[in-house]
């Protein structure tokens, strides 16, 4: 094979592609697509092909031969795409992840697997990540969520604090990602190493080995123009390098595209320069004297720290002995406070006992504020109590670390401090209600029912270490029943155990029920479990004219497709009307036509305004219905999920909607 | 001059001390020959005072004093009699002590100052200038000679050489943003910055150049000048400006590149940079200074000294930290030894290096393991509630405006957990890009009456400086601005609270009389009279509350006069006050009726009765009008601009495919300027001033004029909604707006 590959890069709606080889040296090409790309990825094994998905297609295409290898429509849109071989079989793949689902194609373009996710997915990555010797798809979603899938099935899923943005595969079952919020970080199977925050965004993540050890590092892309590599253990720093502060880096990409005979990391900014370093012990770029200079540095900051620690503490031991020799000791109030902090699902109860007043209360939390990681409150004059509004949109477990600064007695400067850390349950968004009193089942629009032979004590069990409930409603022996509202919407959400083993969850929606069945199967490792959803006549009739929307919505596109192919062709004849006009000299019908153009403009623009609105609109509703085929899938778990989810994408294909709310509500009959 | 090459200098550690306060905590002595090592002496706030030499890079302590209260000032002195002979004078509280080189006292003298002093020049053996904040005093043989009351705090004191300047010239730089020169007991001259307050001044080569009257000055805006005080009077050579606005702390002369053309200018600043300058001899017109080199530190820089420190031969620039540090910038290339030719003995250098590097590593860890151990068990004797030392003297914020932003810099001695920035007005809180910590802001319609909650979380980068910017308009109320910064110390937890005042006038800059501020006599600025039964102290009070930098202190003048600008409208205020009385003179009415709002709502609650007198002319309102309703069409155009240049930019990157020269000459020259424009001012961000805020201060204006003018309920009127209505429309014309707002007549309809 003829060494050929060449960086490409993805413009709007163009992709060049810059050749490297002796042959073309310096030779610029460029591809033009009529949509938009959203994502570009190089095959592993063609390396003349591009593998690009735009709002509507996925292309595989070939440069050399100019040649499109395969074309696929994505009627949802790409959002993410990855190739290669993974599970146990040897064929490359391609997976395209986009609004609420995966898909899988082989090489000849035949689907191979469908799958359904939670919010667009955003990353993709195959990684062997539990250990045996065959690659996995991991995906990430836009509602911070990680799975794990293996042979089709979903086998973990691990909940970060924001969007997922990036992942890569890194050496020895490990894998790195970033979030949309500036955070960067490793796991190893199913186990964060590390992680890191920063206030700049990450745009590119690529695992190269920089200091030549045998083992990748995760090397990031940020926003500010810098890019560093991390130690994929421990995620210390072991080099780093600023391009430019006023323009973001673009991508990072790991090819031996200079034909050195190793690879290279090369480095884009957004200005349009190309870097790319070779690993230290080349010996071929900078990158050597660097991290030498890294490590003396790194050994000078030590001395440092060593310095100013030896400083304080003589500083401190000095101190000390002085007090001891005079007695004034400015003493900080040292009252014996106790301080109290209680969580109602909306606000955070702080309650200060034996004396002090609450100046200020700061909460730092992760994914749980709109605008940045923490919520303060300042209280002038102070009192001994604080409310902190504090409405949970999420179901994660975090902890909250919150400071309390009380004012202490006679120095208005200084300030003591208090943190407690507390920790919110897994579905603390769910607020303890009372029962309803009237007996009214059918109100809710979905009830649940499942059966898990589990003992009332256990469910009990699950239900103090995961939900805020006040212990009384747990002490029945034969049955627990318990009312909720789910945040942020107070959507309305029962839960009935009886002993034997039944149990019904009843909500006006279904994704707090599926999400409830899944972490319950978790808890109790339940491989396999089927359930029935019944649903109130009102949503059934919803549900059915969204699903019957989609065929409209689609008639309607084609159809606006070819008008505007109509329209534009309108505009070219005027075109050279007019120019024919203007070579005739024919002032009046030149003028004609231009007033012509201009309105066939006009509504060449009015009409792109309805397709994207319809397009849009045509977006939501399969993105409904991927919600809807997730939700309801995610009520069962293991081959029953497996099975509601294969069944849901043949009755999609084939655009049988009554089908698929069966299949959905009640499941495959075996 | 041939421009420089640019300068490779490297740091190096040497020490670190309590925290230091200002310029003239660290000095050097003269070295034994031509490019031996120099003494650095230190005087540090915790009163030690220190003659440090550095053997083979480690610091070695020649002599140690303790001196109880902290050192504000260290100056060596040279007898000229007697070279060798060196003395070192520290200033400590009221108290002048002389040292010799081996720390004995040579002498000890009482000034009959009040409060600690600050600066201290011993101009010759007999000739003694001290200064604390407000007082300045001349010794002569240790007799008090001269004595001068400054009604602003004192930031900077220089005298010229004695030895060719016969007569003692010290000049004072001051909060008012003016240097002074004295004769005896009174100002003899005068210079006016421009630019910021004058932070720190120096001898200009460090001797006043051939003349001796060669001065250069640093102020809190980053501006440089060089300034000839001749007995005539003062005269700028030249001004540079730093490309970053903060305050210079320090300045000093040094040949640090081995040029031979006389010293570089070497700049501390407080934002941690250090920048040396090549500077023209004094006699040079023509050329402007150089940067050569720059380098940030992180911490804010106290003192700047070139010298030969660490190693024969090498010149060095050593730099000392608000926190204590002392540190060289060397041109020595000890740690970059790979570069030589010789392959491997630079190799086996370099490994040589590295394994003493690390036998001192382990020698310090074993060093620090122990101290701890003292440390836990003394402190298991105390009471647990007892501070830590490195506590008492952390934070240091300061606060200025610039461009109608204040800037505010956190730094404390340890490294920050979090800061909570908090006010009750209005203000938006903008992050700067060298901040390390993450902010975020609580979004203020959930929180109550605080307007700004704002955290900012430092925990994992441990930074111990943090920098933001503060964006406040002008209205009737005084507010604080509180920062709580609680600093990593696990054991006791507390927080600090920092506050400062933003002033209902915090836009508006002091300036100085009367270069700047000339009421021409065609258009009389607008008056406003209060008159009541308050004290002087009184109407002081309500100033300070008003208007930034003004001194806390009363002035002993019995009529005190103030002088002020806005930068963002262009306007003046002058603001006279005495017992019973004071007058506001402005073209800018609305600056008027804040003052007016805020001081009667402070009398009322002293309930002093106020009797106001305000007289409005339109002349001073029309032009300002039209300087500001351009500046909105100028500034709604631009934004306009921005958006089409972005259309047409990616445009033209579609257009880059098809064109083969990638030059896009579809677009019309206008198009293709809009664009270049575009390309050109792209990070215009400085601007902080929107639109909103034009069109609001417009209508406060129209509001202001017709209140003092005796109209009522003006904002609810139908002529106020019209003029809201042309101010969002672009087409409108200045001279039309400014006729309708000007118009009597209230049944017009456009």
């Amino acid at each position: 094979m003829e060494p050929f590959i060449s960086a490409i890069f993805g413009v709007w709606t163009q992709v060049f592609v810059r050749h490297a080889s002796l042959v073309q040296q310096d030779q610029i090409q460029y591809l033009n697509i009529d949509q938009n790309i959203t994502v570009l990825c190089n095959h592993p094994q063609h390396p003349a092909a591009v593998v690009l998905g735009t709002t509507s297609h996925l292309l595989i295409y070939d440069i050399a031969e100019n040649k499109t290898i395969m074309s696929k429509e994505i009627e949802n849109g790409v959002g993410a795409v990855v190739i290669g071989s993974f599970d146990d079989s040897d064929q490359m793949n391609v997976i395209v992840g986009g609004n609420c689902f995966l898909q899988c194609f082989n090489m000849e373009g035949n689907e191979r697997y469908w799958n359904v996710m939670s919010d667009q997915v955003s990353a993709l990555a195959l990684i062997d990540f539990d250990g045996d010797g065959h690659n996995h798809l991991l995906a990430g979603t836009d509602d911070g969520n990680l799975r794990l899938f293996r042979n089709g099935r979903m086998t973990t899923e691990m909940k970060e604090t924001d969007a997922v943005t990036f992942l890569i595969a890194l050496t020895d079952h490990c894998f790195g990602y970033a979030l949309a919020n500036g955070t960067v970080g490793v796991y190893h199977k199913r186990n964060r190493l590390w992680r890191v925050k920063s206030k700049n965004q990450i745009v590119a993540l690529a695992s190269y080995d920089v200091d030549n050890d045998g083992h990748p590092e995760l090397i990031c892309g940020w926003s500010h123009g810098r890019f560093d590599a991390r130690h994929w253990q421990t995620g210390e720093v072991v080099f780093k390098e600023k391009l430019d502060a006023q323009h973001s880096i673009v991508a990072l990409l790991v090819e031996d595209w200079l034909q050195m005979g190793h690879a290279q990391l090369i480095v884009c900014s957004q200005l349009g320069q190309v870097w790319s370093y070779l690993p230290s012990d080349l010996e071929l770029t900078s990158l050597e004297r660097i991290k030498d200079e890294h490590a003396t540095q790194a050994e000078e900051e030590a001395i440092r720290r060593l310095i100013v620690r030896k400083q304080n503490l003589l500083a401190e031991l000095e101190h000390i002995r002085h007090h001891a020799e005079n007695s004034t000791v400015a003493e900080i109030a040292d009252d014996r406070v106790q301080l109290t902090v209680k969580h109602d699902q909306e606000h955070v109860l702080l309650e200060l006992e034996g004396g002090g007043l609450i100046r200020a209360v700061i909460i730092f939390a992760e994914g749980l504020f709109p605008n940045g990681e923490s919520h303060a409150l300042h209280q002038d004059p102070p009192t001994s109590s604080a409310r902190i509004p504090l409405p949970v949109q999420r179901n994660l477990a975090v902890d909250l670390h919150v400071n309390v600064l009380l004012d202490s007695h006679g120095n208005n400067e200084l300030l003591k401090v208090i943190e407690v850390v507390h920790p919110l349950p897994t579905f603390s968004r769910c607020k303890s209600v009372p029962w309803p009193s009237t007996e009214n089942p059918s109100a809710l629009h979905f009830r649940v029912r499942i059966r898990l032979q589990e003992r009332i004590q256990r469910i009990g069990f699950w239900i103090a270490q995961n939900f805020i409930v006040s212990p009384e409603l747990l002490a029945s022996e034969s049955s627990i029943e318990l009312a909720f509202e789910v945040l942020p919407c107070r959507t309305p959400l029962r839960m009935n155990f009886l002993n034997e083993g039944s149990f019904l969850i009843e909500s006006d929606r279904l994704d707090p029920v599926s999400e409830l069945v899944q972490h319950l199967a978790n808890f109790f490792n339940v491989q396999h479990l089927a359930s029935d959803i019944e649903i109130s006549d009102h949503h059934l009739k919803e549900l059915t004219e969204l699903m019957e929307g989609v065929g409209g919505h689609q008639a309607v596109r084609q159809r606006l497709t070819v008008d505007m192919a109509d329209q534009v062709n309108e505009v070219r004849n005027l075109f050279y009307e007019s120019e024919n006009a203007r070579l005739m000299n024919d002032m009046a019908e030149m003028r004609r036509s231009y007033a012509a153009i201009q309105s066939g403009n006009q509504k060449l623009i009015d009409l792109q305004t309805i397709r994207d609105s319809n397009y849009s609109e045509l977006m939501d509703r399969l993105k409904q219905i991927n919600l809807h085929v997730q939700n309801s899938s995610s009520c069962r778990v293991g081959k029953y999920q497996t099975d509601v989810i294969q069944a849901s994408r043949q009755a999609i294909r084939a655009e049988d909607f009554e089908q698929l709310i069966k299949i959905t509500l009640y499941g495959v009959d075996q | 001059m041939q421009p420089s090459a640019k300068l490779k200098l490297q740091r190096v550690d040497y020490v670190q001390v309590a925290s230091l306060k200002c310029s003239n905590s660290i000095q050097l002595l003269s070295a034994k020959g031509v490019k031996h090592q120099q003494k650095v002496v230190v005087g540090d706030q915790r009163g030690i005072l220190q003659l440090i030499s550095i053997k083979k890079g480690e610091p070695f302590v020649d002599f140690k004093v303790e001196l109880k209260s902290p050192v504000n000032c260290v100056t060596v002195h040279v007898n000229s009699n007697e070279p060798t002979k060196e003395m070192i004078i520290t200033a400590t509280q009221q108290t002048v002590q002389g040292f010799s080189a081996k720390g004995k006292l040579i002498f000890k003298m009482d000034t009959n100052l009040v409060e600690p002093i600050q600066h201290l020049w011993m101009a010759s053996k007999e000739e003694l200038v001290v200064s604390n904040s407000y007082v300045y005093n001349h010794y002569q043989d240790g007799k008090e000679a001269n004595y001068f009351l400054s009604t602003d705090r004192i930031n900077a004191v220089a005298v010229l050489p004695l030895n060719k300047v016969p007569s003692l010239t010290p000049l004072l730089g001051c909060q008012d943003g003016n240097i002074y020169s004295l004769r005896d007991s009174s100002v003899r001259h005068r210079l006016p910055i421009d630019a910021g307050i004058p932070t720190a001044i120096q001898l200009f080569q460090n001797d006043g150049g051939t003349s001796g009257e060669w001065v250069i000055y640093g102020t809190s805006l980053g501006q440089i000048g060089l300034v000839r005080w001749s007995r005539a009077g003062p005269a700028v050579r030249w001004v540079i400006q730093l490309p970053s606005q903060t305050t210079v702390t320090s300045l000093d002369f040094y040949d640090v590149s081995d040029s031979d053309d006389g010293g570089q200018l070497i700049i501390g600043r407080e934002d941690g940079v250090v920048e040396v300058y090549q500077v023209p001899p004094e006699d040079d017109a023509v050329h402007s200074p150089t940067l050569i080199f720059s380098q940030n530190c992180n911490d804010s820089i106290a003192a700047v000294r070139g010298g030969i420190i660490g190693a024969d031969g090498f010149p060095e620039i050593l730099v000392a930290t608000q926190r204590g540090w002392i540190f060289g910038l060397t041109s020595c290339e000890s740690t970059t030894r790979r570069k030589q030719p010789d392959e491997v003995t630079a190799a086996r250098a370099s490994n040589a290096h590295g394994s003493e590097r690390r036998k001192q590593l382990q020698y310090l860890k074993s060093e620090v393991e122990f101290l701890e151990k003292q440390f836990t068990e003394a402190k298991n004797n105390k009471s647990p509630a007892l501070l830590p030392a490195s506590l008492e003297k952390t934070e240091t914020t300061s606060a200025q405006v610039n461009q109608n932003a204040y800037y505010i810099s956190v730094e404390s001695q340890v490294s920050i957990n979090f800061i909570l920035v908090q006010c009750d007005t209005n203000v938006q809180l903008m992050d700067v890009e060298r901040n390390l910590a993450i902010l975020s802001v609580v979004d203020h319609e959930k929180n109550g009456p605080s307007r700004l909650t704002a955290t900012f979380r430092c925990q994992p980068t441990q930074s111990t400086r943090l920098e933001m910017k503060l964006i406040c308009a002008e209205r009737n109320t005084s507010d604080q601005v509180r920062l709580y910064v609680s600093p990593s110390i696990q054991e006791p937890r507390l927080a600090f609270l920092k506050s400062f005042r933003l002033g209902c006038l915090c836009n508006h800059v002091r300036c100085h009389p009367p270069e700047s501020f000339q009421w021409s006599a065609s258009t009389p600025p607008s008056s406003l009279t209060l008159r009541g039964g308050f004290s002087q102290a009184d109407a002081h009070n309500w100033i300070v509350s008003c208007l930034p930098n003004v001194p806390e202190k009363v002035p002993a003048d019995e009529e005190i006069h103030f002088y002020f600008r806005n930068d963002q409208w262009q306007s003046k205020l002058d603001v006279q006050y005495r017992r019973g009385e004071i007058v506001f003179l402005s073209d800018n009415v609305v600056a008027l009726s804040l003052c007016r709002d805020f001081i009667s709502r402070e009398a009322t609650t002293k309930s002093i009765q106020l009797a106001m007198n305000a007289e409005v002319t339109w002349e001073a309102t029309e032009i300002l009008l039209h300087h500001v309703h351009p500046q909105l069409l100028d500034l709604i155009h631009r934004r306009q601009r921005t958006a089409l240049a972005l259309a047409l930019q990616e445009a033209a990157t579609d257009q880059l495919a098809l064109d083969a020269t990638g030059d896009a000459d579809w677009m019309t020259a206008e198009l293709r300027d809009i664009v270049l424009a575009a390309k050109e001012n792209q990070p215009s961000n400085h601007q902080h001033t929107t639109v909103e805020q034009y069109q609001n201060f417009l209508l406060d204006l129209f509001a202001s004029h017709r209140e003092f003018l005796g109209e009522l309920e003006v904002r609810s009127s139908h002529k106020f909604s019209l003029l809201a209505n042309m101010l969002a429309d672009t087409d409108v014309r200045t001279e039309a707006f400014v006729e309708q707002f000007r118009s009597d007549d209230l049944s017009t309809v456009v």
